[in-house]
């Protein structure tokens, strides 16, 4: 089954991205826990949980879900299989959508685990962090932030150079982050911003409420969606 | 079956096959009666294309040396035939004794004579 | 269909380079087609096209019937590359297993059987196998799928004398199940051996396509000595492929009418007239010559 090459050719990949964010997760939490040194309560414990999600999570996330798209036929050619790989009988655009999909599926993963590692720690610490809260916020980061693994399949259809496209997918995740908290005109459209904008969190509680900020997720998406379809067609078309 | 295959001669592959197993019959090591290998099995062992043992085949039995048995495989024909070879196998072999000892006689070295026959050979082969 | 792949004036263009340069030809069904050519004269281009892996510049390629375009016709074809190279993170058993669906005329008898003449480990990882065990894995992932039409892409490069010969054999065993063998080669020797139909190419164009058998009974050196050699010129006649002037011998290349020709040297007054058959090798050498 191709899914299964798929799979087999990302899992160490995975594995690897999903220990170091959880580790970052739960030592980020522990860290911002431990800054109050007084007896904690449930809304410090909150407080902790939520700079921790919206800060090493969100930011190393976004590193991650460039490297989970990386990868596919341009790399196959390097390490010599990708004419294995295409005298099979299955197309070029069933790989890409095999591994697209096999991709976002480990993106939204990564984001949901590790931020199910921030009510574990509660729990260390003797507090709490509700569970479903943490979970939400993965998917918002998952699904809304989906743009950044998209840059990573673009980056791996068009540059062959492992590092090359690496480097270029990084320095383009900086590049979005960082503009768009600096530039006025840009601010709009940050992308942490427009997945947990601070109007839904509660600054007593530090736990988030009322909508979701569908309009901004959605826009997000489909820009990914956008970016992804440009790599299909340059993968569709390109001499291997 | 023993063959050596020359395939950089420019002389067909299957010709080569049909000469020897030609021979092979007239030197006895070959009797009528005997099965030949099989298609597969005989170009499997020359690690030749079985295209080329067909046409082997098929020209052997062409000239009445073999005879194909559909489903059965390929045997060597008549004991009459096979006879005969062998007695024109031997007077042949008393004409060369014969050659051989003349051309000493004449002061050839066996590689000059030897030259002298691979050339009436090419020329007999090539214009066929 | 007869042709297991025809091209029709294919053309590829890297920048200033030509690697094809209107190739046609006919690759017909059943035995064993070798693909012959220089290094750089096109032959991996041209298999890459074939299984779309790169596209032409212009041109018609079809393999089975069906456009190169097409991932269904591949379920009916083999192919063995030049690098050899499989998924290193896989085990010899696991690659199997994952290549085993795709192909419904899989045999798992051949399977088991070649697993044990190859001696590969099962669980071995691609990445620590030696070169040789590896072709032999490739080797036998198409082996069992007994397709109708198998590629290969200078098959016994890299190999000790012993696994070329072992995958020789190889190939003569599924020519004679009835696969068509297409396989490209520089190497002269191992075409003549076991092909019984050649296709040349040389700058990306044909240069000499037939059956073996057919162009080494048509093919002539004639060989004419003379104590006054005339002109080349007396030599333009029809069959003539080629002449060279060497001293006091004129020899001619012949593609046909040998006995017309061969009676130009008494004709001619020559001295001496010889007729020789010619190898696949010199044939080859001389019409590379002439383009």
């Amino acid at each position: 089954m191709p899914i299964y090459k798929v799979w087999r050719e990302s899992r160490s990949r995975f594995l690897f991205i999903l220990a170091a964010l959880l580790l970052i997760t739960a030592a980020s939490t522990f860290y911002n826990a431990q800054a109050e040194k007084v007896v904690i309560e449930a809304k410090d414990f909150h407080e902790a949980g939520f700079r921790t999600l919206q800060g090493p999570l969100f930011l190393f996330w976004g590193f991650a879900a460039v490297f989970l798209g990386l990868g596919g036929l341009l790399r196959e050619r390097s390490v010599g299989t990708v004419d294995y790989t295409l005298s099979l009988p299955v197309s070029r655009t069933r790989w890409f959508l095999y591994r697209a999909v096999n991709g976002a599926l480990q993106a939204i993963a990564v984001a949901v685990i590790p931020a199910l590692a921030v009510p574990v720690m509660a729990r260390f610490f003797g507090g709490d962090y509700p569970a479903g809260e943490a979970l939400v916020h993965g998917l918002r980061l998952g699904i809304g932030g989906m743009l950044f693994y998209s840059i990573g399949l673009l980056v791996s259809a068009l540059f062959p150079g492992e590092f090359t496209s690496a480097g270029i997918g990084i320095a383009l995740v900086f590049a979005v982050n960082n503009g768009t908290r600096v530039i006025q005109s840009l601010k709009q459209l940050n992308l942490q911003d427009a997945i947990t904008p601070m109007q839904m969190v509660d600054t007593s509680t530090y736990l988030t409420r009322g909508q979701m900020p569908c309009i901004g997720i959605c826009l997000s998406f489909a820009l990914s969606v956008v970016l992804s379809s440009v790599a299909w067609k340059v993968t569709s078309n390109r001499d291997f | 079956m023993i063959l050596r295959l020359n395939p950089s001669t420019g002389v067909p592959i299957y010709l080569q096959i049909v000469e020897q197993i030609k021979h092979s019959i007239e030197i006895g090591a070959l009797a009528h009666g005997d099965q030949l290998p099989g298609i597969r099995v005989l170009a499997e062992s020359l690690v030749v294309s079985p295209n080329t043992v067909v046409n082997a085949y098929n020209e052997l039995e062409r000239e009445g040396v073999i005879r194909l048995r559909q489903g059965a495989g390929a045997y060597v024909e008549g004991g009459e035939f096979a006879n005969s070879r062998r007695r024109r196998f031997k007077e042949a072999s008393a004409l060369v004794k014969e050659a051989v000892k003349r051309l000493r006689e004449m002061g050839l070295t066996d590689d000059e004579s030897r030259r002298l026959f691979e050339a009436q050979w090419i020329e007999e082969m090539a214009s066929r | 269909m007869n042709a297991v792949v025809q091209t029709t004036q294919l053309t590829k263009v890297y920048g200033t380079n030509r690697a094809l340069n209107g190739l046609t030809m006919t690759v017909p069904r059943g035995g064993i087609i070798g693909f012959l050519g220089r290094n750089g004269s096109g032959k991996s281009t041209t298999i890459r096209i074939l299984l779309d892996v790169i596209r032409q510049t212009s041109g018609e390629a079809t393999i089975l019937g069906e456009p190169t375009r097409s991932a269904t016709v591949r379920r009916r074809i083999g192919f063995l590359g030049e690098d050899k190279r499989l998924y290193p993170y896989m085990t010899v058993e696991e690659i199997i297993a994952f290549t085993r669906p795709f192909f419904s005329t899989w045999r798992r008898d051949t399977e088991a059987r070649l697993l044990r003449e190859f001696e590969l480990p099962a669980r071995r990882k691609v990445s620590s196998l030696s070169k040789g065990m590896r072709t032999k894995l490739g080797l036998l992932l198409n082996l069992c799928r007994h397709s109708e039409f198998l590629i290969l892409d200078e098959p016994s490069e890299g190999l000790d004398p012993v696994m070329a010969e072992q995958m020789l054999q190889s190939l003569v065993q599924q020519a004679a199940d009835g696969t068509t063998v297409f396989f490209s080669s520089h190497q002269i020797s191992e075409v003549e051996q076991i092909a019984d139909y050649v296709i040349a190419i040389e700058k990306g164009r044909v240069i000499l396509e037939g059956s073996l058998d057919q162009l080494q009974q048509q093919f002539r050196r004639i060989n004419l000595v003379f104590d006054d050699p005339p002109p080349p010129d007396a030599f333009r006649r029809d069959g003539v492929d080629h002449v060279i002037v060497q001293g006091r011998t004129i020899s001619i290349l012949a593609s046909h009418n040998v006995d017309e020709l061969s009676a130009l040297g008494p004709l001619l007054a020559a001295k001496s007239v010889e007729v020789h058959p010619i190898s696949l090798k010199e044939l080859f050498l001389e019409k590379v010559k002439e383009r």
